[in-house]
């Protein structure tokens, strides 16, 4: 019982890692319909700016975070404003940007090795200690980050629904045309939603990474595995990939310890294929069904 | 037009003689044949240029799937190891007759390509192009974890080669040849399949899924036939690919080979016929130049899509031919080889209502 107990308390933890990153790929398409591939190695930037700000620099972790949020909000930001929107304008649609990003994801990542190396970085354990819950024990770091999961999921939620702005942003993803028309600044609107999925999807592999350590390569699953959490949960609906990623951290780490760890990865695939193929609107309703 | 100038006129009697268009074909043909006899059995060039064409072998297919019927698949990969893994798990741990294995093996993944082209009608095609990834990585996380069969991390070696006969193939010229030959058929089946009843509809519901609804072509079958083909192509590049290296690991499927397919036809120039060519020699030449350079070939690799995407979406093959198109002008621009090449630069941007869809 305790086992399993601490199972799911770790399926949990990594769950919520993926629902982080999947959130990022359902803010994207909620708000522009476009998706960013690149979103995995985002979370992988995230990793190496807390390396680079916490190891390198030295800074506090208070500082270093909001540091690196910002760096990785210009760099969403930044990709919609330069790269998506020369192609949108000349006519580009979701596949063009598709490709595109997924040329952007091997240029973050094989940048990350020329500038970073090959080789894994160790992270300072910003919150050290462990916490017990009956005789179970498990690192308080798992406890912060699906708090910051969560936190990030409602407030997300709270922002897109109660606020004007994520009401400018449904309404330039609903018809970009009349949006226009009423004045709501529609690029900058989509800058914004890009920006946020690039900090969530950062945010995850800055709080992961003293646990995981930092590589060049850590985004290539990552990255998948936060697209699954977002197709199962309902594909551009916040609240569904944060259902969607813990499903998948929670399934994940029970096949691990019951049936075998060889079938870890092929979990989240299968589940994918399952959705894809039965239900495509996902757990939740999705913004975005099958034709 | 009574005035025509003389070259004018001699041109156009070339372009539209059949002759002509077989030109750029037998050249190739002829300069890999010369090529294969002037290498050392197991030269390395050998090698590079045989891999080449086992890549072409896939992108042919990709361009069917994607240039024809405008779906996407992230997936190619998964269909190419699938059947390498079940020629080299039916020839090595089930000692079955090498061309049994070969038959054996396409047909599965035939089938399964078939069976994904069937759900494919249900799924926007950004949800295809995940569940393609979804695909392969299962085939190459399977094949990792397969145990004793499919030898895990380090994969399967000393494959059986195919035989003709007493002619094995086991050099690499020999397997230039056969691969090369593979694909000079496959070129033909791509290209009389443009102008079949079958590529017309691919076309058609590219284009315009509605419309081709209503004139009776269905798009389910459509989708299952193209997914059918390219995987089908992909699949014997796979048992090619297995000859070539005489061994196999989930390492060799990865999602990277996917990607690379689509670049190798995206700088080609998408539902272009010379395009697969162009792209794959582009991309296996750029691949060798930068091999020294570790991390940098990715980066170079990125660069090349994103200025692809970015810069010019038509690809080499698909630029040259707008730009031949133009400076041509005139009421050549009308004939309907031009009108099927600039409208196949559209590609991809056929369903637009759909990316915005609530």
């Amino acid at each position: 019982m305790i086992d399993l107990l601490r199972l799911v308390i770790a399926g949990v933890m990594i769950g919520s890692i993926y629902s982080l990153i999947g959130l990022g790929f359902s803010l994207t398409y909620s708000g522009t319909g476009l998706i960013n591939w690149a979103q995995g190695e985002l979370y992988m930037i995230g990793a190496f700016l807390a390396w680079t700000l916490l190891s390198l620099f030295g800074l506090p972790f208070i500082i270093a975070l909001p540091v690196a949020l910002a760096i990785l909000f210009a760099l969403g930001a930044g990709t919609y404003l330069g790269p998506v929107r020369f192609v949108t304008n000349r006519g580009g649609r979701f596949v063009e940007i598709l490709l595109l990003t997924i040329g952007l994801s091997f240029l973050l990542r094989n940048g990350a090795e020329v500038i970073w190396g090959s080789t894994i970085l160790t992270v300072p354990n910003i919150i050290p200690g462990m916490f017990t819950f009956g005789s179970a024990a498990f690192p308080r770091l798992y406890v912060v980050v699906l708090g910051v999961a969560v936190i990030a999921v409602i407030s997300l939620f709270l922002f897109l629904s109660r606020t004007g702005f994520g009401t400018a942003m449904r309404a330039s993803a609903d018809n970009p045309y009349a949006a226009v028309i009423v004045g709501v600044p529609v690029r900058k609107v989509n800058a914004v939603s890009w920006g946020i999925a690039a900090a969530v999807a950062g945010l995850a592999g800055f709080l992961i990474s003293p646990l995981f350590g930092a590589l060049s390569i850590m985004g290539l699953f990552a990255g998948l595995k936060g697209f699954v959490a977002a197709v199962v949960g309902g594909f551009g609906n916040p609240r569904g990939a944060l259902l969607g990623g813990l499903l998948l951290g929670v399934t994940e780490t029970l096949v691990t310890a019951y049936v075998s760890s060889q079938l870890k990865d092929v979990v989240a695939m299968i589940l994918l294929i399952i959705f894809l193929v039965l239900r495509p609107q996902g757990l939740l309703k999705s913004t975005a069904v099958a034709a | 037009m009574i005035s025509v100038e003389p070259h004018r006129a001699l041109r156009r009697v070339l372009l539209r003689s059949t002759m002509f268009r077989w030109i750029p074909a037998l050249l190739v043909g002829a300069g890999i044949f010369s090529f294969a006899f002037s290498q050392p059995a197991n030269s390395y060039w050998a090698y590079i240029v045989c891999l080449a064409g086992v890549y072409l072998l896939v992108v042919l297919g990709f361009n069917v799937l994607y240039g024809m019927s405008g779906q996407i698949s992230l997936g190619q990969a998964g269909f190419f190891g699938l059947s390498a893994y079940g020629y080299a798990v039916l020839t090595t741990a089930y000692s079955w007759y090498p061309w049994l294995a070969v038959i054996a093996s396409v047909a599965a993944t035939t089938t399964i390509a078939f069976l994904i082209g069937l759900v494919a009608v249900r799924l926007v095609h950004h949800l295809l192009a995940f569940l393609t990834i979804g695909f392969a990585e299962t085939v190459r996380i399977l094949m990792l974890n397969g145990g004793p069969v499919t030898g895990g991390f380090t994969g399967i070696g000393a494959i059986p080669p195919l035989t003709i006969g007493s002619w094995v193939f086991d050099t690499y010229v020999k397997l230039l040849l056969l691969t090369w030959f593979t694909v000079g058929i496959v070129a033909l089946l791509v290209r009389s399949l443009r102008e079949s009843p079958w590529g017309r509809s691919f076309v058609a519901v590219r284009d315009n899924e509605t419309a081709a609804q209503a004139f009776g072509v269905s798009i389910r079958k459509v989708r299952a036939r193209a997914f059918t083909l390219s995987a089908l192509f992909a699949a014997v590049g796979g048992i090619l690919f297995l000859q070539l290296l005489a061994y196999i690991s989930p390492d060799s499927i990865t999602v990277g080979l996917s990607t690379q397919f689509l670049i190798m036809l995206l700088i080609g120039g998408v539902a272009t016929g010379w395009g697969p060519l162009v792209g794959t020699g582009l991309i296996v030449g750029l691949t060798q130049l930068l091999q020294p350079f570790g991390a940098y070939q990715g980066l170079v690799l990125g660069i090349v899509l994103v200025a692809t995407v970015m810069l010019f979406s038509n690809g080499i093959v698909g630029s040259l031919l707008a730009l031949w198109l133009r400076i041509r002008g005139g009421s050549e621009e009308r004939s309907g080889r031009g009108a099927t090449l600039v409208k196949s630069s559209t590609v991809g941007n056929s369903k637009e209502g759909d990316d915005n869809a609530q």
